[in-house]
């Protein structure tokens, strides 16, 4: 077999045992599942086992037929196991003490040869190289004599089983045996024994070494009678426990000769494992090639063992090796108990041998008996060549090159014949020098450097230093340089520094080289920074900045192009102005400036420049140069026209503002300070041919914002806004502003009458002024005139509602003081209450009243309205209430069915529609209390148009008057269509917020929907839609035409869709279960033109028709008609 | 003796009563051992050493040695135990018989496809490489899916002809040829990135 292929066994053979198994087992699946041809084999078992099994079934039978019957138990052996036979693990464990890896480092020695100091100690464990090593020859050289015992391998103290076999095929019981003299009985078998196998658990002790177990005496029970059994098998098993005390060897009285070497072996087995295993120990001798002689060293005791005929001077190996099983689990096998390499004596060998870099010094060592020879010849070589001949005597050689093997060869006479020792030693070489150039330093104009040699034998010589630059190379004056000056900057310059060195390694003198790349620093390049300061229409102002910081500035000059690049002047100033240019032209600043930066490159040239244009401002004004505080400013600025130009951003008074370009005009439009002040208005930038270039164009214009002027009150003399007939008072504008002015005009709105009037005034104060009259009808201030700084300026004020009411004076009042005299007033006549009453308890009745009911200031407490709408009715413009206050009144209405419209209200309300537009007259008059309006509606009705709850009237003037108190209204139902309005007072062309107060808390309850919210105007009107309503259910849409749902009582403008915002619909088809059309339904600004009626003529005739529905009353109107209409009236 | 059929036929002992019978020493045990797994041990033989006659004296000779090592032996698994012997004896003979012979071989076959991944390198103690050799062998073994395992160890442990590791499988030659190919590249990458090869 080939090495190769014994190499790859050898690794293959390393493979885990587990993979192999598992794949074996495999493997013997899939091939016995294959078919495959069979093959035909014989087969045999040895002779001998065939011999010894022939012989115990012959023995059985024999002892078997004596008796005739039965056949006597016959013990076959004992085995040792670690674990209970008959058990899944059941593999032998087998101990192997692995001996450590012993490998030699390899020699590595310069000189080799004949010389004392390598003979001395040859390496014993490796002394050949790398030739195999004496174990493995004498392995391969020596067999095992004798076969190997059974054994069983155990640690100490490990418990074993030793199972006794005995061939009891008539199954007798067997009582006891004896092992080692002890007796075990059957009890104490293990469990597991049968009558043929009796197992034994045994403690192997701690004793290392070999221990034997012998059994005798095997009692069976036949009947009544205790017999022996038949012992036929070896009756000793061996059990080796492993130890580490295993045999080792020693040598004493070794002797070396010059042709052979004695010495004694010292054998120490303490546990005799050598003996006990059968074994043997051998010497052999070992040249490196093959064991040259084996010696059996017979009984371990001290034995003397001599090698001859051996070469003089010459390297061998010996060793002790004994045959035996160590107890490891291996068996017996070939171990080396001791080894050791030595020389043989020689004559002469080199001695002291030192070498050098270039040469060598030697002497020579004599053997004692050799004493009178001498060296004859002394030769050096190299390469195989004879170099020189050397003096005999010679103790030295030089002048050798460094990092060379030689050989030296001595000759002397040696029993008439001429002997040779030989050394070969190479000589050490020579470090070559290291250079680097260090500490690299620079500035603009030059570079230092430092020069590092290692040259450890002194070889290196500087020759030259060198400076590399683009535009050639300088070399140094002397080997002391280490600057260069006068450099371009930011330039790459290389320091080279050549030397030369000779290793005496035969290749002569070196030349060698280093060099470090050092840049020298940059100079920086000037910037200049230039802005445009200001433009007028004749003249450009700029500034620049020059940053320069290496001084390497040579020129700079600033420049003023024209549109066409022409120069128009020049300036080297940092700032200035270039005057006389001609308005409403593009112009450009230039500063150009050159430098150079000592790079080699020159004067360069950079410029920096600004476009910009005389800007003509024709004018920057105000558009209202005076203005209420609050109010915006709209600057209005228009310059001279400049193709591509325009301007982009505008600043007053510090912050920028955007502006607006018109064909005319640009517009800049600002929020002034309140106080008012002059502004600075800045023309920031403008756009120059599409690019942004700064204009700083400044205008002094003075933007002038007057302090506010408005109209603080308007207000009678006597503190109020109602007088009785006949007293004397004033009306008052009391107006408020922070600069002098003078009001010239008061603007009005009259009464109900929409149009601007002057009133008349004239000054009281700076700022109050009296009505020349007193208006009677409402009004409403809506502007004024004033002058400031000899100019007049209208203004439109915040708007004042006034309502001045003149009392009647009271004829002859009747006093009251209890509520029946209350109760019973009459129409017509005056009344004075001359103390509070209290009203508890009174069952009050609602009756018409007029005249002037004058409370005097008193109070009217705890007045209940049960079941009706007010506490007066239909009481008309003649009707005053004056100086009243009325304290916790409760008014409380249940309405048991739907109502087309129902109206509620503390004092006046109408029975119906006539003169609800004549409410009484109310001054001075306070009411807290509360309102509960309940309207019970089944599901197929609906709420009228409008519930109105009001704190003191539906209609009417009322003045200096307060309400506190709630109001709730509860709807039964969600849906009810109306619109529900609650307040003070309804509603009316003038407001009178600022003369009527209080807060309203308000609760709106329909169906399962709650609204609460406060109201403090004067009223407010909310809807079922804004309860979550839905009003679909009343109407469907058709094309053009509305379809009122069958069944819907009342209509009213949300039963219509979206009549609010008039959508298309130009028909409508009325069910004949309306009754009543609601206010405003279908007001003047609807599209309806054709109404389609279900009833008849007469029957539409009894549907109520509330107002505004001008568009219902325009329109074309169809009744019902068994025949097809022909023309409008029926269909 | 009487020759036997080295083919099962009929019912088998388990491998529990056939180690039973050599405890016993019952002479039977050699014969039920080959009546199970003859045929098995013959071809481990016979992919190492093509000659009918030693292949027989090596199937004797393991019976042999099962009987000496059983008891004290209970081997774990009997059919491992037997393959590990008959290839040890199997590989002696071919050693002995063949040392300087060139026999046709199918384990020769099958090392010589492994020259391309497993060379001694001269500037490596072998000792020390066939240790690490023997240890990588193992990790890649390993890391294999069990097919490849299992041709792996086929092919290279048990010297198996490419056309029957196929047919034991189910697959193509052609596969076996692949998987082996593959494999002898993954092994050699392997080895190169412990240093063990060139």
């Amino acid at each position: 077999m080939k090495r190769s292929d014994e190499f790859k066994l050898k690794v293959l053979s390393l493979i885990k045992p587990e993979i192999i198994d598992r794949n074996s087992k495999k493997r013997y699946e899939l091939m016995m599942r294959a078919s495959r041809p069979k093959r035909n084999r014989k087969w045999m078992i040895p002779s001998t086992i065939a011999a010894v099994l022939l012989l115990a079934v012959l023995g059985v039978w024999l002892f078997g037929s004596g008796n005739g019957l039965k056949q006597v138990p016959i013990y076959q052996g004992m085995s040792v196991s670690s674990t209970l036979p008959n058990t899944s693990a059941s593999v032998d464990e087998h101990y192997l003490l692995l001996g450590e890896q012993q490998g030699g480092q390899p020699q590595d020695d310069e000189i080799s040869g004949d010389h004392k100091d390598g003979h001395e100690n040859p390496d014993s464990d490796k002394p050949f190289g790398d030739e195999p090593p004496i174990e493995e020859e004498v392995k391969s050289s020596l067999e095992v004599v004798g076969g190997a015992r059974s054994i069983f391998y155990a640690q100490p103290n490990q418990t074993v089983y030793i199972t006794v076999h005995i061939n009891n095929p008539d199954a007798f019981e067997i009582l006891s045996f004896t092992l080692n003299g002890v007796k075990y009985t059957s009890y104490m078998f293990k469990e597991g024994s049968d009558l043929e196998n009796l197992i034994l658990e045994v403690n192997v002790g701690a004793v290392e070494g070999i221990q034997e177990y012998t059994i005798d005496a095997i009692k069976y029970v036949d009947g009544t009678e205790i017999k022996d059994v038949r012992m036929d098998g070896d009756r000793t098993v061996r059990v080796g426990v492993a130890t580490d005390k295993q045999p080792t060897a020693s040598v004493a009285n070794e002797s070396i000769g010059f042709n052979d070497i004695s010495f004694d072996v010292v054998l120490d087995d303490p546990l005799s494992l050598i003996n006990q295993s059968g074994g043997r120990v051998y010497a052999v001798l070992y040249d490196g090639e093959t064991i040259l002689e084996t010696v059996e060293v017979w009984d371990g005791r001290l034995n003397t063992v001599r090698f001859k005929e051996l070469k003089t001077n010459t390297l061998y190996q010996y060793a002790i090796v004994a045959d035996y099983d160590s107890l490891s689990g291996n068996g017996r096998e070939l171990i080396t108990l001791y080894k050791k390499a030595f020389y043989t004596n020689a004559i002469v060998l080199f001695d002291a041998v030192t070498v050098s870099q270039e040469g060598l010094s030697f002497g020579y060592a004599w053997h004692e008996n050799a004493s009178d020879k001498q060296i004859s010849l002394l030769s050096l070589w190299k390469d195989g060549a004879k170099i020189s001949d050397l003096s005999a005597s010679a103790t030295s050689v030089s002048g050798l090159l460094s990092g060379h093997t030689y050989t030296l060869i001595a000759s002397y006479w040696n029993d008439d014949k001429t002997e040779q020792i030989s050394i070969t030693f190479t000589t050490q070489a020579k470090t070559a020098p290291t250079v680097s150039v260090t500490n690299p330093t620079k500035t603009q104009t030059s570079i230092g450097f430092g020069i590092s040699v290692t040259d450890p034998d002194q070889l290196c010589t500087l020759t030259k230093i060198e400076l590399v630059h683009a535009n050639g190379t300088v070399e140094a004056d002397s080997l002391d340089v280490r600057a260069f000056e006068n450099l371009l900057s930011n330039n790459d310059y290389t320091v080279k520094i050549t030397y030369t060195y000779d290793l005496n390694d035969g290749k002569g003198l070196q030349t060698a080289n280093k060099t470090l790349v050092i840049k020298t620093k940059a100079k920086v390049a000037p910037v200049v920074s230039l802005s445009i300061n200001n433009v007028t229409e004749t003249s450009i102002s700029y500034s620049y900045t020059l940053t320069d910081v290496d001084s390497v500035l040579a020129t700079l000059i600033v420049r003023l192009l024209d549109a066409d690049g022409n120069v128009i002047a020049t300036a080297t100033d940092t700032a200035g102005a270039f005057e006389g240019l001609t308005a409403s032209r593009k112009y450009t600043v230039v500063v150009e400036y050159t430098f150079d930066l000592n790079d080699g490159v020159g004067v360069r040239m950079l410029t920096k420049s600004i476009s910009t244009a005389t800007v003509k401002i024709l004018s920057i004004t105000a558009q209202v140069p005076v203005i209420n505080a609050g109010a915006s400013v709209t600057i209005q600025i228009k310059i001279e026209d400049i193709p591509n130009v325009t301007l982009q951003s505008v600043m007053i008074d510090g912050k920028e503002v955007s502006l607006t370009k018109t064909a005319l005009y640009y517009y800049a439009t600002f929020s002034p300070k309140s106080t008012g002040g002059k502004y600075t208005v800045i023309l920031g930038t403008m756009s120059f041919d599409g690019g942004s270039v700064p204009m700083n164009y400044v205008s002094d214009l003075d933007i002038l914002v007057m302090g506010e002027i408005s109209v603080d009150s308007v207000v009678l003399s006597n503190g109020t806004h109602y007088y009785w007939s006949g007293e004397d008072v004033t009306a008052y504008v009391n107006f408020i502003g922070s600069e002098p002015f003078t009001i010239t005009k008061v603007y009005i709105e009259s009464g109900y009458v929409n149009a601007k009037s002057e009133i008349l005034i004239r000054k009281v104060t700076d700022v109050q002024y009296a009505l020349e009259s007193i208006p009677t009808d409402p009004f409403r201030i809506t502007g004024f005139v004033y002058e400031y700084n000899g100019k007049t300026y209208e203004v439109t004020t915040n708007q004042i509602d006034v309502l001045f009411i003149e009392i009647p004076k009271q004829t002859s009042p009747i006093e009251i003081s209890t509520p029946e005299q209350l109760q019973n007033m009459q129409p017509g006549r005056d009344y004075i209450l001359t103390q509070d009453i209290d009203m508890s308890g009174f069952d009050w009745t609602p009756f018409q009243y007029y005249g002037v009911l004058n409370g005097n200031g008193y109070t009217i407490r705890n007045l209940t309205l049960d079941g009706v709408t007010s506490m007066f009715k239909n009481s008309g413009s003649n009707c005053y209430i004056v100086n009243l206050n009325l304290e916790n009144v409760l008014l409380s209405v249940y309405v048991p069915e739907a109502v087309p419209n129902f109206y509620v209200a503390i004092l006046s309300t109408y029975d119906d529609e006539k003169g609800k537009n004549n409410g009484p007259t109310v001054a001075n008059c306070h009411i807290t209390g509360s309102i509960e309006l309940v309207l019970e509606v089944n599901d197929s009705e609906e709420v009228a148009d409008v519930i109105s709850l009001f704190a003191f009237s539906r209609y009417g003037l009322i003045t200096d008057s307060s309400f506190n108190g709630s109001m709730n209204l509860t709807v039964k139902k969600t849906f009810q269509g109306g619109y529900y309005v609650f307040g003070m007072v309804s509603t009316s062309s003038i407001s009178y917020g600022q003369l009527v107060s209080g807060e309203i808390d308000l609760t709106i309850t329909a169906g399962d929907k709650v609204l609460k919210k406060t109201l403090t105007s004067l009223h407010e009107t909310t809807s079922s839609w804004e309860m979550g309503a839905e009003a679909t259910e009343y109407y469907t849409v058709v094309g053009d035409c509305v379809y009122v749902t069958q069944g819907v009582k009342t209509m009213h403008r949300n039963c219509l869709p979206d009549s609010w915002s008039n959508i298309n619909f130009t028909k409508v088809v009325i069910p004949k279960t309306v009754k009543a059309v609601g206010w405003d339904t279908f007001s003047t600004d609807s599209t309806l033109t054709i109404v389609y009626y279900e009833g008849s003529e007469a029957e539409w005739k009894n549907v109520a028709i509330g107002g505004n529905n001008d568009a219902l009353s325009n329109a074309t109107m169809y009744f019902y008609s068994e025949s097809r209409p022909t023309t409008a009236g029926n269909y | 003796m009487k020759p036997t059929n080295d083919i099962a036929k009929g019912s088998v002992m388990t491998d529990e009563a056939i180690i039973d019978l050599y405890w016993k020493r019952e002479e039977r045990a050699i014969s039920e051992t080959d009546k199970k797994y003859g045929r098995y041990l013959y071809t481990i033989a016979y992919n190492i050493i093509h000659d009918r006659l030693d292949c027989e004296e090596c199937l004797n000779d393991t019976y042999l040695g099962t009987w000496n090592r059983i008891p004290p032996t209970r081997p774990n698994v009997f059919l491992v135990f037997l393959s590990k012997i008959m290839r040890n004896i199997v590989l002696d003979r071919f050693r002995q018989s063949h040392a300087d012979k060139r026999v046709p071989s199918e384990m020769i076959v099958s090392l010589n496809e492994l020259n391309e991944c497993m060379l001694p390198n001269p500037s490596l103690e072998e000792e020390y490489i066939i240790r690490s050799m023997g240890s990588t062998i193992n990790s890649y073994l390993e890391s294999l899916n069990a097919k490849r395992q299992f041709i792996f160890i086929c092919r290279y442990y048990y010297s198996d002809q490419i056309s029957n590791i196929a047919t034991m499988l189910g697959v193509s030659e052609a596969t076996v040829y692949r998987e082996l190919g593959v494999m002898r590249q993954e092994l050699k990458k392997a080895f190169r990135k412990e240093g063990l090869m060139k």
